[in-house]
């Protein structure tokens, strides 16, 4: 497919708009502070929209619809149950404790919880999941782009077979645009041009849905029309949410409801330093809190605009050799000119909306929690700004060089859900009991953490090397069921060493544990002058 | 009652579960840091929302 030079001038205006956009913001970025957390001046419909632009990138559109062509609509369990719970606890109980704590980052929180052995591990585990879901994510681009434009704009330049030249083309210039304005505006151009490309995406989306439902080939036409369509194909489940837990698919309702719900979407919602790190730069709590559930209530339609695609996908090409490229193939046979250039637009924004937002969550870890927390290096404000934005644009490189590992999964969203299984388990498990139970100690997070990784690996190693009858788990992708066990391993170590293990003065976990935050101001009075009750 | 009612009543249940839990928590707790204590404030009325239309989605689907 070859655009049009109408969708290719409408795709260039948008990016050269989002580029000045977002290099506005250099302007305001003096400390280190404004850089990382915006100046902690961000309005909550703001911090919403920049979670959910965050969180769905072009992984969701490619993978996602992916999924949900092989899957059906169990795939949406991901962006509901999947996302609602966790919001729901993150905002009443997790954020406003971060807040407080004035903290740049869930490690940086880790470490004043337990110590800096259990931040130090964290921060270099997050930056390596950070890292290599940017190659993820420039591979996802990239197969975006092969799929819409083909070998036709380099014709002359790179030979028609050469599929992995026009690959990495697309890498480098995907990687070289976002860095641009990430590396300049900080945190602030990260969110607000999020914001934009929020609007942009979710217009983009619903053409696509708009017209996609009116195709011919779908008979009544509508949602009716295409489940009746995939019903008559031999698709039956594929409107069911609910999928038998012996059943191949990565969304078994036991996983669904023990891994994913319990301990995988707690766990992302609460411990990434990627959804975190823009209510840590609210205004204030109310806002942290609210911006948190405002971005749950957004998320609900996201799989309205990525899911029915996937399933649109199955009822007009249920031959295609990839399911990764359904979405790609609804743009290109579907859209007239013009609105191709705006769907393609809003691709592109989701893509760098994500691609921002891990870049400025990586070069926070890096430079408050491993260079200037654990290695002790002391620089003045001036200097940690030139850090951070030093760090953003050496992570664009290495996010290139890790393009090549995220092609041994069978779909690019499996591979980022079984790194976030090995990681997700013992992180939730750490801050979970760190938060409700004060007894949990350093030593016992330190060994329980690092127990739980293992197992989490363990698991993973052993179901991909392991032949089919021999391995821990029948479903495919098992990353629910390895995050569940990797959290009650790590729970389980954890209640255990810290039993075995001298606890911490309370006085020192003042504003770190959880207690007595349901009581308003007298009845907290009452509590303290009973029996010493902390403030929370 | 086959596997997959048993699943949808577990998963309706989480988030009546969640909902009950969502109304414990204090108003004063619920609007801290917020400039004024309107009603639209109150974040436990969002929560309960954004849950009712789960429920009524994971009960049809």
């Amino acid at each position: 497919m070859s655009l049009h030079w109408i969708d290719i001038a409408i795709i260039a205006v948008y990016l050269l708009g989002l580029l000045g956009f977002g290099l506005c913001f250099s302007r305001f970025v003096k400390t280190e502070e404004d850089y990382f957390l915006a100046g902690r001046n961000l309005p909550f419909w703001a911090i919403g929209m920049s979670i959910v632009v965050s969180d769905i990138g072009a992984i969701d559109f490619v993978s996602l619809t992916g999924a949900s062509y092989r899957y059906g609509i169990a795939a949406a369990n991901m962006d509901w149950i999947g996302t609602l719970p966790a919001i729901i606890i993150a905002s009443l109980i997790f954020i406003p404790y971060y807040w407080r704590a004035g903290v740049y980052s869930v490690p940086e929180y880790m470490g004043r919880r337990y110590d800096q052995r259990v931040r130090a591990v964290q921060s270099i585990i997050w930056t390596i999941y950070l890292v290599l879901i940017l190659g993820a994510m420039f591979l996802a681009a990239a197969k975006m782009f092969e799929n819409l434009l083909g070998a036709r704009p380099w014709a002359g330049l790179i030979p028609e077979d050469a599929v992995e030249i026009r690959l990495w083309t697309y890498v480098l210039v995907t990687a070289a645009f976002t860095g641009a304005y990430t590396v300049a505006g900080g945190l602030a151009a990260v969110v607000y041009t999020d914001v934009v490309q929020l609007v942009i995406m979710f217009l983009g989306a619903l053409i696509v849905l708009a017209i996609g439902f009116q195709h011919p080939d779908l008979g009544a036409g509508g949602l009716s029309g295409l489940r009746e369509s995939l019903e008559s194909a031999g698709h039956d489940s594929h409107f069911s949410l609910f999928l038998p837990h012996d059943t191949k698919t990565p969304y078994p309702w036991t996983g669904v409801l023990f891994g994913l719900a319990l301990v995988q979407a707690p766990a992302y919602f609460i411990g990434n330093q990627q959804i975190v790190q823009r209510t840590l730069g609210a205004r204030d709590e109310w806002s942290a809190k609210a911006g948190t559930l405002f971005a749950g209530a957004l998320k609900f339609f996201i799989p309205i605009l990525v899911v029915l695609p996937g399933l649109l996908a199955l009822a007009l090409y249920p031959q295609l050799e990839d399911a990764d490229q359904a979405y790609g193939q609804l743009i290109k046979d579907l859209l007239p000119v013009g609105l191709t250039g705006l769907v393609f637009a809003g691709f592109l924004a989701a893509l760098m909306s994500s691609v921002d937002s891990f870049l400025t969550s990586a070069a926070s870890i890096i430079s408050r929690d491993i260079i200037t927390g654990l290695c002790r290096v002391r620089l003045d404000d001036r200097s940690l700004l030139r850090l951070g934005k030093l760090l953003t644009l050496v992570l664009v490189v290495f996010g290139v060089a890790t393009v090549p590992f995220c092609g041994i999964f069978a779909g690019i969203y499996e591979f980022i859900q079984a790194i976030l299984s090995i990681v997700q388990g013992p992180t939730w498990a750490l801050l979970l009991i760190g938060m409700f139970w004060r007894r949990a100690t350093a030593s016992g997070g330190f060994v329980a953490l690092l127990a739980g990784l293992a197992v989490g690996l363990g698991l993973t190693i052993w179901q991909k090397a392991a032949e089919a009858g021999a391995r821990p788990f029948q479903c495919e992708e098992p990353f629910m069921f390895i995050a569940l066990v990797s959290f009650l391993s790590t729970a389980g170590v954890l209640v255990a060493a810290s039993l075995a293990t001298r606890p911490r003065p309370v006085s020192e976990l003042r504003g770190l544990v959880f207690r007595a935050t349901f009581h308003d101001t007298e009845a907290q009075s009452a509590l303290e002058a009973r029996g010493g009750e902390e403030e929370p | 009652m086959n596997e997959v009612s048993i699943a949808r009543c577990l998963f309706v249940g989480f988030f009546l579960l969640l909902a009950a839990g969502v109304m414990i928590l204090p108003r004063a707790y619920i609007l801290r840091g917020a400039p004024d204590t309107a009603l639209w404030r109150d974040l436990r009325w969002w929560a309960l929302l954004l849950l009712a239309v789960h429920v009524y989605v994971y009960w049809r689907f």
